[in-house]
């Protein structure tokens, strides 16, 4: 008989009145991968924080191979061979992955380059994987930002690998390198506990799926014995019965293909033509890149994240000055004023994809979070703020998105990623916008959710507004775009009208094909 | 200008330099970290203090400086305890520090020297190195200085190999770009900026002793006059990289050399005119670079655990 790696004994935990986790008992084996599924604010990264020591438990235990251990530091965590890779990655961007890796193993003294590269090579090599020793971390796209993580915690002897949503940031691509190295550490004995949202990585690696609702272990059953419709039933209400579905309004894992209807005759609302903008350290982003998006559509712009995207919806969005070219969006246009104040009065909204930077403020309150992007318009008063109405309006948003929250004066930092995302989506969409930039709308969110989000995206295009939707999720695309054009490496394809291409068509462009 | 008029201009310059270097080095550590502290000028005045009154003391311009290096280290904790482990605004904190040193040091000299007509304050030896400090021209400008100064040149390319090449480098670089890079690999951030903040302080505690028992030789309130935040000014212009402070300090150095050299060949310009040319100097760094890649991304930010 083996011993477990980790069990965790009626773990639980409070922040208040809201009870995060509830009496809950896990045990993983070695080589054994557990996916970790529930709805946003379920309690998932609570588990992962207590697992490596970045917060405590307040009641329950924690054994690891057999033994009980308190981890009060990660610290504590990382010398019992516990690794993680945060939902939000911890690296230095100026750092080179070797330094990296060197960070907090090596001792004070002077650093042997050699030495640091060789020991890069080796760890890479262990799970298969291509690594440069000596590229700044900062110049590396999401995936490897993932990967450089991965190997920071398998620098270190692990039995223990926690993800929390791995995939959430990758495209099909490279989830699939994911997985691989996930197998090649499965073959090494080193047991993994997964966070995901995704159904698709539960059944193309796990091999058991622990299912929280509202801080309780609901379900805990092997793969191969689960079906999409039983985990989703018991994620959305607790239900364990795998027979039976729930009789909740979205059914948001089976989303309708819906027939593109292009428009022609509406008028149009964003327009980029030429348009050309570097990155912050001078490289270029985005060249000759040129669509319109005219009221009543959405248009996806797809792309695996590091593309030019992120630049484009802050060039959009009136952050950046497009470096040539133009960009012009409900009569405004970038080579006269060219300001978020400006566009925002214009009936632009804005959905960041970092949200933690540009879209919410953490030690303020959900309500003082709701006024951030109707600052400057008339709804909260000119002078002195009405702070009654903002309370109104963030009520009814936490109530219409079902957003976990103690209430409109809770710090919004407090929620959990999903939930503070959900907020930034009723913010932005509050006020009826013409143009929604929409990055990621639902990166984060847990399914039930999303179906709920893109469902209000449909609504506000039918209502006539012009929608950008970044997304490098073919599903989603395929679900609400009517045209898409994807940036791939510096170069654009399309737009076209989704009727007109497919799905392997536009993946392929995504990974910089013809 | 002749040769000797130039000579003694760069050897002064050095000189002048000293105390904003030491300073500069100091704030650059403390600020690769993340902790910002734009109090020198009051630590660079309670270390110029007392260095005075220990030189006085002990008859040794070096216990002077063990006083005042450890005053300065004392400040710095101050200065880390309230915005490390507090979390105090770093800029509030800084402030409280230049008052409390103004108020300190004014303080303490009327204490001890009131009354005192004139006090010998015993100075550093210049170095003797006979005949290579008898060369012309290299003689002046690179062996005769004291002591401290070769230390100081000597610590600039020190700090430099210790920030880029080794293991302490590295942790003290995470702290001040991603503390919670850094947390996550087990390193204590708070500590590690402790330990900077105290090494800033001190190292800004033995400027002000260069400046009371190096470049001039006793106390007057006040005599710091700005270059604590010449300092910080330095380590901007260099981009926080410690070779680089080295030079701007020698450039300030030389042009505060420079402007006392001037002002008597222009004596229908009023002398304030080519005081604030260091600090003009100053200014015109400071825009120039503004944006740099190379600022410390945690600078200033106290970091506190999820
Ligand atoms: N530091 C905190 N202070 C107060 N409440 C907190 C804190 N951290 C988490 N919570 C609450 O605990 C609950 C569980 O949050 P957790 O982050 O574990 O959810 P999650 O399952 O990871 O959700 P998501 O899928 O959105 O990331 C939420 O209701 C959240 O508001
Ligand atoms: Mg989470």
């Amino acid at each position: 008989m083996t011993v477990p790696v980790l069990e965790l004994t009626r773990l639980s935990k409070r922040y208040g009145e809201v009870t995060a986790v509830a009496g809950l008992s896990l045990k993983l084996e070695p080589g054994e991968v557990v996916a970790l599924l529930g709805e946003n604010g379920a309690g998932k990264s609570t588990v992962v924080n207590m697992i490596t020591g970045m917060t405590r438990p307040d009641t329950g235990q924690i054994h690891l191979q057999g033994k009980e251990v308190h981890l009060d530091t990660p610290r504590d965590a990382l010398d019992r061979g516990i690794g993680v890779v945060h939902q939000h990655y911890a690296l230095v961007g100026n750092f080179t992955v070797a330094e990296t890796l060197a960070l907090g193993r090596a001792g004070p003294g002077v650093l042997d380059r050699k030495v640091l590269h060789a020991d890069v090579r080796r760890v890479a090599e262990r799970i298969g994987m291509q690594m440069d020793p000596a590229a700044l971390v900062g110049s590396l796209d999401v995936a490897g930002q993932q990967r450089v993580e991965i190997l920071k915690a398998l620098s270190r002897k692990v039995s223990l690998l926690v993800l929390d949503e791995p995939t959430a940031v990758l495209s099909p691509e490279d989830a699939a390198r994911l997985f691989d190295v996930v197998r090649a550490l499965r073959a090494d004995g080193v047991a993994i506990l997964m966070v995901t949202h995704r159904l698709a990585d539960v059944f193309a690696v796990c091999d058991r799926a622990a299912v929280m609702h509202a801080g309780h272990l609901v379900c805990d059953l092997p793969v191969a014995s689960a079906t999409k419709q039983g985990l989703i039933s018991a994620m959305i209400s607790g239900n364990t019965d795998m027979a039976q579905l729930p009789g909740l309004p979205v059914q948001a894992n089976v989303l309708p293909d819906r027939p593109p209807t292009p428009v022609s005759d509406t008028p149009i609302r964003v327009s980029v033509r030429n348009l050309k903008l570097l990155r912050a350290n001078g490289s270029q982003a985005v060249q000759g890149l040129g669509f319109d998006i005219r009221a009543g559509e959405i248009m996806a712009l797809a792309g695996i994240d590091g593309n030019g995207q992120s630049e484009l919806v802050q060039c959009l969005a009136g952050l950046n000055l497009p470096d040539d070219g133009t960009a012009e969006i409900c009569g405004c246009r970038s080579d006269g004023h060219w300001t978020p104040r400006l566009l925002r009065n214009a009936g632009v909204a804005h959905v960041p994809d970092d949200r933690r930077r540009y879209g919410i403020i953490s030690d303020l309150s959900l309500s003082a979070n709701m006024m951030l992007s109707h600052f400057f318009s008339p709804r909260y008063g000119r002078t002195v703020l009405d702070r009654a109405r903002a309370r109104d309006d963030t009520r009814r948003a936490i109530d219409e998105y079902d957003i976990r929250t103690t209430g409109p004066d809770q710090p919004i930092g407090r929620l959990s990623g999903g939930n503070q995302q959900k907020l930034v989506l009723a913010r932005e969409l509050l006020a009826g916008p013409r143009v929604i930039l929409a990055a990621h709308p639902s990166r984060g969110l847990d399914i039930r959710t999303i179906g709920a989000v893109q469902d209000i995206l449909r609504r506000q295009r039918d209502a006539g507004a012009a929608i950008l939707l970044v997304s490098a999720d073919l599903d989603e695309i395929r679900a609400l775009a009517d045209r898409v054009v994807v940036l791939a490496a510096g170069t654009a394809f399309g737009p076209v009208a989704m009727a007109d291409t497919d799905m392997a068509q536009i993946g392929a462009w995504m990974a910089g094909h013809a | 200008m002749d040769l000797m008029l130039l000579t003694g201009l760069l050897a002064s310059g050095v000189r002048f330099a000293m105390p904003l270097l030491f300073a500069a080095l100091g704030e650059t550590v403390g600020q690769k970290s993340g902790v910002l502290n734009v109090g020198l000028e009051g630590i660079m005045l309670v270390g110029a203090f007392l260095a005075v009154a220990f030189s006085v003391a002990t008859g040794s311009p070096w216990g002077g400086l063990l006083a005042a290096t450890l005053g300065g280290a004392a400040m710095g904790l101050l200065h880390g305890f309230f915005a490390v482990r507090l979390k105090v605004d770093q800029i509030v904190s800084g402030l409280a520090l230049i008052l409390l040193g103004l108020g300190l040091s004014g303080f303490g000299y009327r204490l001890i020297f009131a009354g005192h007509q004139s006090i010998r304050v015993p100075g550093f030896e210049r170095l003797d190195l006979g005949p290579l400090s008898d060369l012309p021209v290299l003689g002046p400008l690179l062996f005769s200085h004291h002591l401290l100064a070769y230390v100081g040149i000597f610590m600039a390319v020190g700090l430099w190999w210790i920030l880029t090449r080794t293991g302490l480098g590295l942790t003290i670089r995470a702290v001040g770009e991603n503390p919670k890079a850094a947390d996550s690999v087990g390193i204590d951030v708070d500590k590690v900026r402790m330990r900077c903040a105290a090494f800033g302080g001190a190292m800004a505690g033995i400027g002000g002793a260069y400046l009371s028992t190096a470049q001039l030789a006793g106390f007057v309130e006040d005599m710091v006059a700005g270059r604590g935040f010449i300092a910080i000014a330095c380590v901007v212009f260099a981009r926080w990289n410690p070779l680089g402070v080295l030079a701007v300090a020698l450039i300030f150095g030389i042009a505060d050399a420079g402007q006392i050299r001037l002002q008597p060949f222009f004596p229908q310009i009023p002398y304030q005119f080519f005081i604030i040319l260091p600090y003009v100097l100053a200014l015109v760094a400071l825009a120039g670079s503004a944006k740099s890649a190379s600022l410390p991304a945690a600078l200033a930010q106290p970091y506190r655990k999820a």
